[in-house]
This record gives C-alpha cells, sequence and structure tokens, in this order.
C-alpha cells in the first residue's frame, strides 16, 4: 500500500501545483494587461525613442529616468516551458512573461518622465536579468521636453 | 516633423494564454509516452549486459561469509534442502558451473530468495506453511530458476543502466524544471514489468521441474495456494505496480501447460 | 521590406514623422538531443553550433516581430535598432530588438 501511496504522492503534489499555477497565472495574466492597456492608453502623451537626440525638436528635462519591474513565472509556466525545451521551438510561455515585464518597464519609464513634466523620453535602452526564477526588465532613457 | 506615439500590436510578440492548456497536454503525453519507451528500453538493454559477466566473477562478489548473520537452522533440514537442491539443478539442466549455495534460517520470516553469485536463503516461517517436500521443491526450483536464467544481475544491471541514462539526460539536457523523480519513477515501472516476466519464466521452469521429480504438479499448486493465503491479507490491487504476477494468474497459466491428471498427485510429508 | 538601421538617420533620405517605439521579443529552445550534445561539447570545447543557430534564429525572429510591429504603424524604417540578451532559463534564448518606427521621405537633391 505505501507503494502505491508514494506514487501518488509524487505524482499528485506536482499535478495540483501545476493547476493551480494554471488557474492563478492565468488570472494573474489577465488582470495585468489589462492594467498595461489601461497605462498605455493613459501614457500615450509621453512620446518614445530609441535615438540619442530628437534634432530641433527638444530640450533635456530633468535627470535619466528609469523603470524596472520583475515578473515571476507560475508552476504551470514553469513545467510547460520545460517541456517545451524538451521538444524545442518558442517557449511562448515566457514569450508573455517577456512581453509584461517590457511593456511594464516602459509604462514605468514613462511615469516617472512624466513626473518630471518631460513629454518624451530619448535614447531609451533596455536589459533583461534573471533573478532566480523570474526576469527582470529595466528600461531607462532621457526625459525631454518638446520646444514648441 | 510629426510625432505620434502608436500603441503596441497586440499577438505578436506574444499569445496571451492561447492554447497554453492544449499545448500542455499534447507536449505532456508527448514526453510520457518517450520517456516510458526510452525506459523500458534503458532498463531491457541493461538486463542484456548483466549475463556478459562470467558466473564466476558474480559469485565472487557475494562470499559466504556475508550471510553468517542469518541464524542458521539444523544441518539435518539444512542437508535435506541441499539435496533436494541438486536434484532440482538436473531437473533444470543448470549449467555445471553454476553452484547453488542453500543457506536455511530458522527465524520466522515468510520469504525465501535468490540473490547474486547463486545463493539462496529459505526461511523456516515459510518452510512451515508449506506442509509438503513437493511445495518445498516447486519453491527452491522457483529460485533455481532465477540463478539460472541470471535473473538477479539481469534486474540489477538493467535498473543501473536506466538510472545512469536518465541522470546522463538529466545533465545534459536541461530539466531541471521538470522532477526528476517523475523519471526514476517510469524507470521502476519498466523495472517492475522486467521482474514480472522474470517470475513467470521462474514459474514455468519450477513447474517443468516438479512434473520431472513427482510426475505431478501437486506440489506447485500447494506453493501458489499457500502464498495466496498469505498475499491475500496484503494485497495491493494494482497489477502495474507489482513485483510478481498475481497469484491467480500464475496459477492458472500454469494449469493451462499441463494435462488435467498432471495437476494432483501424492504429496510427500515435509519434514 | 522595412528598413533596418542602428544609425539614427538612413541614407538618402530624412525622417518625416516619427512613431514611436517598437520592439520584437521572442524566447526559444533546442531540442533536448541539441542541448545534450552542447553539454557533451562543453567538455572539449569549440563551437557549440547548435546554440549558435538558436541565437540567430531568436535574433532573426524578434527582428521579424519588430518590423511587423513597425509594419502595422505604417512605417517605412526602424532606426536605431538596439538588441538585448539573456536568459530565463538555461538553454533557452531570450532576444528583444526595439527601435524606433518612422516614416521616411527623399532628400530633396540639389
Amino acid at each position: 500500500m505505501s507503494f502505491l501511496l508514494q506514487f501518488i504522492l509524487n505524482f499528485a503534489i506536482p499535478l495540483s501545483l501545476i493547476l493551480v499555477g494554471f488557474i492563478c497565472g492565468r488570472i494573474a495574466e489577465q488582470r495585468h494587461y489589462a492594467r498595461i492597456r489601461r497605462d498605455e492608453a493613459e501614457l500615450a502623451h509621453v512620446l518614445t525613442f530609441t535615438e540619442r537626440a530628437v534634432p530641433n525638436a527638444a530640450a533635456p528635462a530633468g535627470n535619466m529616468v528609469l523603470g524596472a519591474v520583475v515578473i515571476g513565472q507560475d508552476y504551470f509556466k514553469a513545467i510547460l516551458a520545460g517541456l517545451r525545451q524538451i521538444f524545442g521551438g518558442n517557449i511562448r510561455a515566457y514569450e508573455t512573461l517577456l512581453d509584461r515585464a517590457r511593456r511594464e518597464a516602459t509604462i514605468r519609464l514613462k511615469r516617472a518622465a512624466d513626473a518630471q513634466g518631460a513629454n518624451m523620453v530619448t535614447n531609451i535602452k533596455f536589459s533583461t536579468t534573471r533573478i532566480g526564477l523570474a526576469i527582470e526588465v529595466v528600461a531607462y532613457g532621457t526625459p525631454c521636453a518638446m520646444i514648441e | 516633423m510629426r510625432y505620434s506615439n502608436q500603441p503596441e500590436r497586440e499577438g505578436i510578440n506574444a499569445q496571451a494564454g492561447k492554447g497554453e492548456g492544449r499545448e500542455f497536454l499534447l507536449l505532456g503525453a508527448s514526453f510520457l509516452v518517450a520517456a516510458g519507451l526510452l525506459s523500458l528500453l534503458f532498463v531491457r538493454a541493461g538486463a542484456l549486459l548483466g549475463p556478459l559477466m562470467p558466473f564466476a566473477w558474480e559469485a565472487a562478489l557475494v562470499p559466504d561469509a556475508a550471510f553468517a548473520s542469518l541464524d542458521t537452522g539444523d544441518e539435518r533440514t539444512r542437508q535435506r534442502l541441499q539435496t533436494l537442491s541438486n536434484d532440482i539443478a538436473k531437473a533444470l539442466d543448470m549449467p555445471p558451473n553454476m553452484a547453488v549455495t542453500l543457506h536455511y534460517s530458522k527465524a520466522d520470516t515468510v520469504n525465501a530468495f535468490a540473490t547474486f553469485g547463486g545463493h539462496m536463503v529459505v526461511f523456516d516461517g515459510l518452510l512451515k506453511k508449506l506442509g509438503s517436500e513437493d511445495a518445498v521443491t516447486a519453491l527452491l526450483a522457483h529460485e533455481l530458476a532465477h540463478v539460472k536464467h541470471r535473473h538477479v544481475i539481469k534486474g540489477a544491471t538493467g535498473t543501473l543502466l536506466a538510472n545512469l541514462l536518465w541522470s546522463a539526460l538529466g545533465w545534459g539536457g536541461d530539466v531541471a524544471a521538470l522532477d526528476v523523480s517523475g523519471f526514476s519513477q517510469l524507470s521502476m515501472l519498466s523495472s517492475l514489468s522486467m521482474t514480472r516476466d522474470m517470475e513467470r519464466q521462474a514459474d514455468a521452469e519450477a513447474l517443468r521441474a516438479v512434473l520431472t521429480l513427482y510426475g505431478h504438479a501437486g506440489g506447485y499448486f500447494a506453493l501458489f495456494e499457500t502464498l495466496g493465503d498469505i498475499a491475500g491479507r496484503d494485497a495491493d490491487g494494482l497489477d502495474m505496480l507489482q513485483t510478481h504476477p498475481d497469484v491467480a494468474d500464475r496459477i492458472a497459466s500454469a494449469q493451462a501447460q499441463i494435462s488435467i491428471e498432471q495437476r494432483s498427485g501424492a504429496l510427500t510429508a515435509w519434514p | 521590406m522595412l528598413t533596418i538601421t542602428n544609425t539614427e538617420q538612413v541614407p538618402g533620405f530624412e525622417v518625416a514623422e516619427h512613431l514611436g517605439m517598437v520592439q520584437g521579443s521572442t524566447v526559444r529552445a533546442k531540442h533536448v538531443g541539441r542541448d545534450i550534445m552542447a553539454g557533451l561539447k562543453n567538455i572539449v570545447g569549440g563551437e557549440l553550433r547548435g546554440y549558435t543557430e538558436l541565437m540567430e534564429d531568436a535574433r532573426g525572429e524578434a527582428i521579424r516581430r519588430m518590423q511587423s510591429q513597425a509594419a502595422a504603424l505604417g512605417a517605412d524604417a526602424v532606426v536605431n535598432v538596439r538588441l538585448a540578451t539573456s536568459t530565463i532559463t538555461q538553454g533557452a534564448a531570450e532576444l528583444l530588438a526595439y527601435g524606433t518606427a518612422v516614416k521616411l521621405k527623399p532628400l530633396a537633391g540639389d
């Protein structure tokens, strides 16, 4: 009997963790995307550039701004990504994670620029790092104000 | 110069939540099937390697002293068991270089087993329950068959190779996100399926030996009725998790192999 | 095809309109067989062709996605493109490509 019990325990615990991860992770993701879309619309007036300077249009306004966020995966995504790594191909479970982190970092960057009274951010750069089982995305740039 | 800030187009960089459940089920099922087949392959391939080791080397690994701690029973019974074993070995056409060493323990443990190097251990607890020499012969013949077919070393090398290859796979391909205990479970299921095949082979040999020595298979059925009584108290249910086939199946398959007249006959007393 | 450049200007053209930052990202992995081969190759050293291929594929995919984003905005080019790489898990490539989507007009010839 102990044999059967051990067998069930070995599979029942990970399976229930996967189910919890699937449900909670999906709810969290949907909420986050709703928040991202709302914030993006709210901060649409802050323009973004990867160029070092936007000629004849703007003057630097304030110090460098940055937006950073760390987003964790859920158990379901971790297992799905593990399976995907065995077979190869796009790890879509992590692509949404990266997409969310990148957009959230941009929102925070724009918000920081907005707080300084800037309406553009130039020379934006991204960097991503792994922190434990989560990813961190940092976006940084120089806030500018349009001269007009 | 005009400046604008367009909203991000969705669905290019990420497809949030779309088809993830289906992807998981598909990949998970494919993985389990592939891993199961691999485990089976590893275990069976490992079993092929075991018998490459000469029996003499295997015997040298296990000195008699290893069994010194057994509570040895009386010499007369041990002699009788050894004589029976020698007769069975002849009936089973054991290769002459396969010497079987019999250890008889007077402990009440209800068990008997064969291990590396042709060592067999029989406990008095089981002998007392058998009641006839025929049944004891069936039991010894079953264990001798394990020795004859190198089952012990096959089982060991099968499990060893499967575990080695799984850990090599785990080391080479980073599958850290997946619980490695899952793989050992799959290897274990494969090992169990192999041990059940070995038990069936040993059963067939035991049946043959009993028929040769007594002219009928009464001892064989007496043995399994006793084993069935013992096992009945802690039956586990799921066949795929058992080391041995179901007792009823073992009796039925033996009945199918012989004529009705051969199924019973006069039993010799034990002790 | 959309022009991709990591300079701020496209030679022969001037920027007519800025459409904002566009990004493309992807996370990719090779199948476990390639990972095992790479693991073994790491003992003796040398180029891990499987992983070179993986990074190239992922970079290409990230740039293609960035182009799709820009094309959806009606852009002619993406200027000042940058690439960022990191690893979420071992054996997987995470690529981010980003730049500014612009509309171009030819420089007035003299």
